[in-house]
């Protein structure tokens, strides 16, 4: 790659997802020679300085509109709270930025829509940070599914969350006015992002949650999907579930495990055996016969900076762009339709007292 | 005592502090403002729109800062010896600089040792030669307390519950349900040592009482279900949510609990031993491998080969059974002392100053604590 087809790229938010996530895949793809951060945007000096001892050549900003008078750019990265997300990814677009934006794409579907209409009116590419579709564990699913390999899906149980351990650095995501809800607009968005990847639309949802005022914690949302397969999925920021997503099709099951991307396990109903399988990538194709199996697949943070390695190539018009606004948007309108027909969790370890205090709270 | 009185809590984002806090919204009881340690201990609690703040516990400055105004304050934090210590004296210092009138502070009924001597009561002596750490900081941090509420700046008022169990209790309710999904609980002399039980709404029932009865100020007392507990109760409850039979859950005498020990150390120093000899192996150069291979007899590196292939990062299962141990779970000596209690402690003065009577009988507590576990171990339900 030529020094011309490095991007000259904008981090535009440094919080703990730009440190813990972005600046290490940033500098993986320097390395590789696929990118330049010229600039960090945060209204928060100390953030941007924090950012800046790693990504040292990159330009310090307080202000958008400040760095885009002063940067040509070929990607920008917005990594700000959520409830930005449009503002800043319409006004990058607007200057024929490509943005990739960090999930969730937007709180509300509205705010999606502006986003996908100023990319294309731009002619631009909208990306969103769902990561996990570049897990191998993932894919892999996605591919047994697809190949129908263990017969059409039935049912699914996807249970993910722990005590919420973010190094969060503001109060932001746990205000709806700031993060537009709680759990599952948070890691939801990734657990949504899976469902309907795997599984294709949905035609019915039912959704509970405990915020009683503030935002939700847990929640649990019962859905019916378009291919006739229901299931159940649930989510917890308080306490830790077995962050499994199992799904029963007619001849077995396949699981994935949340956040582990080299292994899923999956197993026939008619044997007494199931598998603990560890993906490996595919051995190019060599004279002889026998099929094998090559290297280790890619690790976590190598999946993240995968995600930014196929927007670079989208950019450069070699791939396909893998997780398009259009797409992250669906997402969006499934979270937005469960927010606005939500009910109270159902808490019978709550007494009587307290369910209709908790039910006035979470209906003022 | 306003109406509506406002209140501090610090550790409010723990087991006992956000129920507090929960319980307290859910009664509309009190001006809450939760102070926790940073931003992401507030997941939990943000369920509430609530007047959050943050600082840390043992911060004097920071505490007192966001507790003007505050007319009561509750100190729900947790740790090590350090933070305990620090926080509570950190807790009153800030109490009295803000104004603060009265301090609830949550110590435990280890204060009288697990197994207390019979006729303990709320007034006993503390037995401060413990083998356990916390054990000894309760100790020391209410006496801390005692010199410091000397100088009659703000009342304090101390409550002693024991085991504590409920939604969200990591020691008594999620760890022994996750122990026995994994084959690692155990029962001492079939679980029938006394279980000093409180489920965790008669707690904070118990330190809301604590901080409005007037007459409370300055004293310590127990708290409990008040009702007699095994435990061997108390982890049928458990099982019977994960779907675990108690039956299959293994005993272990307590008159081998001195030999398990031993043997359990002795199996471990083979661990030890064993991962180093592993660990040297792994570090050889493969040249002096192949030397030692060239230079030592056949019938040496015959006779050793088997030796050298052992050398591996074993688990303690596994050593057990090698060397004849019955495979029994890990026995943990916290755990086992728990068990190894003869004696109910009382409620009496509690009942009497503080007007506590537990709302929550013992068995509607497990059925509360059931339907939690079902919920947070994502076992079975849907949305009616």
């Amino acid at each position: 790659m030529t020094r011309v087809d490095r991007l000259s790229t904008a981090l535009i938010g440094c919080g703990a997802v730009t440190q813990k996530l972005y600046v290490p895949a940033l500098i993986k793809l320097e390395r590789a020679g696929m990118i330049d951060t010229v600039a960090l945007v945060d209204p928060n000096p100390e953030s941007t300085a924090h950012v800046g001892m790693t990504l040292s050549t990159a330009r310090q900003y307080q202000d958008l509109q400040a760095m885009l008078a002063d940067r040509t750019l070929d990607l920008a990265i917005i990594a700000a709270p959520h409830r930005f997300h449009a503002d800043l990814t319409s006004a990058c677009l607007e200057r024929g930025i490509p943005v990739l934006c960090e999930k969730p794409m937007a709180p509300t579907v509205a705010e999606c829509d502006r986003m996908v209409k100023a990319a294309d009116e731009a002619g631009c590419l909208l990306a969103v940070g769902h990561f996990r579709r570049f897990f191998p564990s993932t894919k892999m699913v996605k591919d047994i599914l697809k190949a129908g390999l263990l017969g059409a899906v039935r049912s699914f149980r996807f249970l993910d969350g722990e005590a919420y351990n973010w190094p969060a650095q503001t109060a932001s995501p746990f205000k709806r006015a700031e993060a537009g809800g709680g759990v599952l607009i948070d890691i939801g968005a990734h657990t949504i992002d899976l469902l309907l990847w795997w599984l294709g639309d949905v035609a019915e949802v039912r959704y509970q949650d405990d915020a009683m005022g503030g935002v939700e914690a847990n929640c649990r949302m019962c859905v019916r999907m378009i291919s006739g397969a229901e299931g159940i999925v649930q989510l917890s920021r308080d306490c830790p579930l077995p962050n499994r997503y199992v799904i029963e099709c007619e001849k077995g099951w396949i699981a994935y495990m949340c956040d582990i991307v080299d292994r899923i396990e999956w197993g026939l109903y008619d044997s007494d055996y199931g598998l603990n399988a560890e993906i490996r990538i595919m051995a190019a194709p060599t004279q002889l016969t026998m099929r094998e199996l090559g290297p280790a697949v890619p690790r976590y943070m190598d999946c993240f900076a995968a995600q930014l390695r196929n927007v670079v190539a989208a950019i450069h018009g070699v791939e396909t762009l893998c997780v398009p606004g259009t797409e992250a948007r669906k997402c969006i309108a499934l979270i937005e339709k469960c927010y606005s027909n939500r009910t109270l969790l159902e808490m019978p370890w709550l007494d009587e007292t307290e369910i209709q205090r908790a039910q006035d709270l979470a209906n003022a | 005592m306003p109406d509506k009185p406002t209140v501090g809590i610090v550790g409010a984002s723990g087991f006992i502090g956000s129920r507090l806090v929960e319980w307290l919204a859910l009664r509309d009881l009190a001006h809450m403002r939760p102070i926790v340690r940073s931003f992401k201990s507030m997941a939990r609690l943000a369920r509430f729109d609530l007047d959050f703040r943050v600082a840390d516990a043992t911060d004097q400055a920071a505490l007192q800062t966001q507790l003007e105004g505050c007319d009561v304050l509750f100190h729900c934090v947790v740790g090590q010896r350090d933070t305990i210590l620090r926080s509570a004296e950190a807790a009153y210092r800030a109490a009295a600089g803000a104004g603060v009138r009265r301090l609830v502070y949550l110590s435990s009924g280890v204060v009288h040792g697990y197994n207390p001597a019979f006729g303990t009561n709320d007034d006993s002596k503390l037995v401060a030669r413990q083998s356990f750490k916390y054990n000894v900081s309760k100790v020391m941090a209410e006496r801390l307390l005692r010199r410091l509420r000397a100088d009659g700046a703000v009342e304090v008022v101390t409550l002693r519950p024991m085991i504590v169990f409920g939604p969200r209790s990591q020691y008594f309710t999620i760890q022994i349900a996750m122990d026995l999904l994994s084959g690692r609980a155990y029962l001492i002399d079939e679980g029938m040592g006394i279980c000093n039980t409180v489920y965790v709404d008669n707690l904070v029932d118990a330190m809301w009482q604590a901080a409005i009865v007037g007459k409370a100020g300055n004293q310590e007392f127990i708290i409990t279900d008040g009702a007699q507990v095994t435990w061997r109760d108390l982890y049928s409850a458990v099982a019977e949510a994960v779907g675990v039979d108690i039956a299959r859950v293994p005993s272990i005498e307590s008159a081998a609990l001195a030999r398990l020990y031993r043997e359990q150390r002795y199996a471990r120093l083979k661990i030890a031993g064993k991962r180093f000899a592993w660990a040297m192996r792994e570090s050889l150069p493969s040249s002096v491998i192949s030397t030692a291979r060239e230079i030592l007899p056949s019938r040496v590196t015959k006779a050793i080969k088997p030796w050298w292939a052992s050398f591996q990062a074993p688990g303690l299962e596994s050593i057990q059974t090698e060397s004849g141990m019955q495979p029994l779970p890990i026995i943990d000596r916290e755990i086992a002392s728990w068990q190894c209690c003869h004696y109910m402690l009382p409620i009496e003065k509690a009942r009497n100053v503080l007007g506590y009577e537990p709302q929550v009988t013992f068995s509607e507590g497990c059925r509360r604590t059931r339907d939690w576990i079902r919920f947070a171990f994502g076992i079975g339900g849907g949305i009616a």
